[in-house]
């Protein structure tokens, strides 16, 4: 069972950035969308990389309190038309990204408080 | 630029003109994917703001959006021009004119015939060797897919280059739907020629003669058209194909060329930090929500030329040194065509089996008259078993001497029916693995005999024919039902590569020997060295 989530979304003023609480975060991909693993990837904003798993439609990595982390996405539809919300995988999830045919590669800025 | 892409946009045209559902078209210049996006952004807040609509005229989440609008402006044109000289290099790569001093070419090429041998070059089509025969094959989709991912075309779900024209994947997998297979005999005796002398003066030492050649480049050539296509993968299919293939790229597009690409997109969306780009966002969103939804692609639009003012700020930094944003997101834009047909590729290769196929055969067998089989193909999955039904007429191409008894235009009937089950579809995994088991029926009603063509004294290869008159030139057989019954079954244990598929195969006669029941037993054995070392990646 999905545990509480970690993160909140976007705000209109801040659209890029995720605020999120130390821990796994564990990220789901709804819709017609999948992850393209060779483009996908988890960066510190000073270019560390992170470990992190990702299948075609889950991407999971541990934010580390008062770090910030680029997720990195490339991603594909099954459709042209296809859309997909990226989720914390948790109770209650709110959407953090949408992604599209408009968006072959997002990036999404999480700070860990 | 211009005769490079003019040829693309004759060639689109060719392709549409047999394509049953041929979409090329551009809005403002640019692809349908954006305008549609910003819509479904507004219908889903009911024309207010959101944090999609504010993530839309981002690079970080809006990048292809972003690239499209900055293409929109007049230089961006120039941004292409150093890949607009490589395609026409590459165009002109496949040989000048006739007459030019330097040509191998009798005939100067016909554009379609440049782009084909562009196509070829770049993947358009396959060329396999085996021994003497030579084969080509392909589908006509697989020009556009190529001219796609070299930049010659854009992918209508991507990003519009400046004065392109724009291929949808729906085209693209229509066309595909249309495939065809020639085959090359490149052999010395391709072609014989045989004499015959026209005078019995003896003592001569010139004696006139006639002479007949036999021409057989064209060994095999077949079309076939997908009537009916199987189901397409549905996201459970396609995830779980994505599973298996690990951190290998969707879309075949190099891994070097990807990367590219994304450290160009990187660069770019550390533009949204800008004061300028920022302050751009605000007013974008304020006047896509001020024109409301019918008039916000326009409003975006029309934001295309302080946007570039805006970006034109962006100062140098560590990890993106000084450069051109606008050619840097060219480049980028080329790879989102090419990614886009490539997993458009990747997505219909998960698509089920053709339900319904018709397929034309012109057959040039050596030695035999030249025919033609026109034949429908049906398969249906059911669980682990796999069924396919055949049926086939076939004519020869002239008509057969009337010296020949019982000969007519028709040649034969055929039907044919397999029965195929798959082991791997059990409940429950077994020592079988992916092994599969099959039976098959095929049944050849001769309405005309089989005829060999010879030549006196050079009677056809293999064959050894006493009594033949010095006049004749064709020869036959008895003619009647040809059955034969095959029983096939592939051992295929797990994922260790190993296969060893073992065949007995039963017919009451073959088409020159009759009233001689055949027994044929094979056994073979293949090992895919991949997954030997497929964990060695």
């Amino acid at each position: 069972m999905a545990g509480p989530c970690l993160t909140t979304a976007p705000t209109l003023a801040d659209p890029l950035t995720v605020n999120a609480k130390p821990g796994q975060i564990n990220l789901k991909l709804t819709g017609t969308v999948v992850f393209d693993p060779s483009g996908t990837d988890v960066i510190t904003t000073s270019g560390a990389k992170v470990s992190f798993t990702c299948s075609a439609q889950t991407l999971s990595f541990t934010g580390v309190s008062g770090t910030s982390y680029y997720v990195e996405m490339l991603h594909a539809g099954t459709m042209a038309t296809s859309t997909g919300d990226l989720q914390e995988d948790c109770a209650g999830a709110v959407t953090l990204a949408t992604l599209s045919p408009a968006n072959t590669f997002s990036r999404l800025l999480v700070v860990v408080a | 630029m211009r005769s490079s892409m003019n040829l693309a946009a004759l060639l689109l045209v060719c392709l549409c003109s047999v394509a049953p559902a041929c979409e090329a078209q551009t809005t403002h210049g640019i692809t349908d994917a954006c305008p549609s996006q910003l819509k479904r952004i507004l219908a889903a807040s009911a024309g207010k703001d959101s944090a999609a609509l504010e993530q839309f005229v981002t690079f970080s989440q809006g990048l292809d959006c972003m690239t499209t609008l900055l293409l929109t402006q007049g230089s961006g044109v120039e941004l292409l021009i150093d890949h607009a000289a490589a395609v026409r290099a590459a165009l002109q790569q496949n040989g000048t004119s006739t007459g030019s001093g330097n040509t191998t070419n009798l005939v100067s090429k016909g554009a379609t015939a440049q782009v084909l041998s562009l196509a070829s070059e770049y993947g358009g089509m396959t060329e396999a060797t085996s021994g003497q025969t030579v084969t080509l094959s392909g589908s006509l989709g697989g020009v556009p897919t190529a001219l796609t991912k070299n930049g010659i075309l854009s992918n209508c779900a991507g990003i519009n280059l400046p004065e392109s024209v724009c291929i949808s994947n729906k085209t693209v997998n229509n066309l595909n739907r249309i495939s065809y297979s020639v085959g090359f005999n490149t052999s010395s005796t391709s072609q014989t020629v045989a004499g015959m002398t026209t005078s019995s003066t003896t003592g001569s030492t010139a004696v006139p003669a006639t002479f007949t050649a036999s021409t057989n480049t064209v060994s095999s050539a077949t079309a076939k058209f997908v009537i009916l296509r199987g189901a397409a993968a549905t996201i459970t299919d396609t995830v779980t194909a994505v599973n298996k293939l690990g951190p290998t790229s969707l879309s075949g597009v190099p891994a070097a060329e990807q990367a590219t690409a994304l450290g160009y997109a990187r660069c770019a969306m550390n533009d949204d930090t800008l004061p300028a780009v920022v302050a751009w966002r605000t007013a974008t969103v304020a006047k896509m929500l001020a024109a409301g939804p019918d008039g916000a692609v326009q409003a975006w639009l029309q934001q295309a030329e302080a946007l570039m003012s805006a970006t034109r700020t962006a100062p140098a930094s560590t990890t993106c040194p000084p450069a051109d944003l606008l050619k840097e997101l060219g480049d980028y834009a080329l790879f989102v065509n090419g990614y886009k047909t490539g997993v458009n590729g990747y997505v219909e290769s998960l698509r089920k089996a053709p339900l319904l196929t018709f397929e034309y055969d012109l057959n040039r067998p050596a030695s035999q008259p030249t025919n033609s089989t026109f034949r429908l193909v049906g398969q249906t999955v059911l669980g682990g078993w796999t069924l396919t039904f055949n049926g086939a007429g076939s004519i020869y191409n002239s008509t057969p001497s009337s010296a020949i008894p019982g000969s007519s235009l028709m040649r034969d009937f055929q039907i044919a029916g397999e029965a195929s089950y798959d082991f791997s579809k059990m409940k429950k995994s077994t020592i079988l693995g992916h092994s599969t088991a099959s039976a098959a029926y095929y049944l050849q009603d001769q309405t005309s005999p089989a005829i060999l063509n010879v030549t006196p004294g050079q009677p056809a290869s293999g064959v050894t024919i006493t009594g033949l008159p010095s006049t004749a030139t064709q020869v036959y057989a008895q003619k009647g039902n040809i059955d034969i019954v095959q029983g096939k079954f592939t051992y295929s244990p797990g994922t260790s590569g190993l296969t060893v598929p073992v065949s007995f195969t039963w017919s009451n006669r073959t088409e020159l020997v009759s009233n001689n029941p055949l027994w044929r037993g094979q056994v073979g054995i293949s090992y895919n060295f991949d997954s030997l070392f497929g964990g060695a990646k």
